[in-house]
């Protein structure tokens, strides 16, 4: 289930329940239950290590009870905010650790990516070529493909991940795809 | 910089009930509460710990004795 389609009814009622865990800590378990498998499913994801995901989703829910103070309600969902603090916490440990980082998908998700009238190659192509593209991008470009074409993430949950604005996480997007096809075509030659 | 390495094949999620043998809502209060205690429960100089009273009691005593040595 993608916890990012909520009715404002539904935000607001998060809120409430908010509210109350920065009253008392003990209420913060509501969402600690709604919301453990999605964040804990996002970080295992991109480890692939049952032990480091528990540590690192432990880590986010201790971090969002301890800031909870700061939590301040933008109409997206609570949700919002726990993936960012997921996302912060698996770069930093992949930062301090130089682990490798798992990027999983289908080979679905390789020739939609090669569709997108961004880039619109041969779906004949060989997706080697594109895995090698998608190698020489930076970091924060890797992660933000990763959302949106192998894990499908709308614009608006990406953007509220990565702290941007759903216009910026468009125009974002569409400039990645577009030098992703022009590393793609230097390859190519 | 973290450094990626891409897999191709079916995504492996773990199942729902392999995920709730992690889930632990006391431990996460347990670690709160630890992490937002404060570090002394009674002023250092109520406390009734024979140890951390002989310790004061020897840096006052280092304080007199080098404040009489001037």
């Amino acid at each position: 289930m993608n916890s990012h389609h909520k009715s404002v009814k539904d935000i607001e009622e998060e809120m409430l329940q908010v509210e109350a865990a920065k009253k008392d800590p003990e209420k913060f378990s509501v969402l600690y239950n709604k919301y453990y498998n999605q964040i804990f499913t996002f970080v295992y994801r991109r480890t692939e290590d049952e032990q480091l995901t528990a540590d690192i989703t432990s880590h986010v829910f201790l971090i969002a009870l301890s800031n909870l103070e700061k939590f301040k309600p933008k109409g997206v969902p609570f949700s919002a905010w726990l993936f960012r603090i997921a996302f912060n916490g698996i770069n930093e440990y992949f930062r301090n650790s130089k682990k490798e980082r798992i990027v999983g998908m289908e080979e679905a998700d390789l020739t939609n990516m090669m569709e997108d009238p961004h880039i619109s190659m041969n779906k004949n192509e060989d997706n080697k070529l594109l895995l090698k593209a998608l190698s020489e991008l930076p970091a924060e470009s890797i992660e933000f493909i990763e959302m949106r074409f192998f894990e499908k993430r709308q614009f608006g949950e990406i953007a509220d991940i990565m702290g941007i604005s759903e216009n910026n996480a468009k125009t974002k997007m569409y400039r990645l795809l577009e030098k992703l096809k022009v590393i793609m075509l230097k390859l190519k030659k | 910089m973290a450094k990626y390495r891409f897999k191709i094949g079916s995504k492996k999620d773990l199942n729902e009930e392999r995920i709730a043998g992690h889930k632990d809502f006391k431990k996460l209060m347990h670690n709160y509460q630890h992490l937002t205690r404060p570090i002394y429960k009674t002023p250092l100089y109520k406390t009734r710990n024979a140890k951390v009273l002989l310790v004061l009691l020897i840096i006052i005593l280092l304080a007199f004795i080098l404040s009489e040595i001037k």
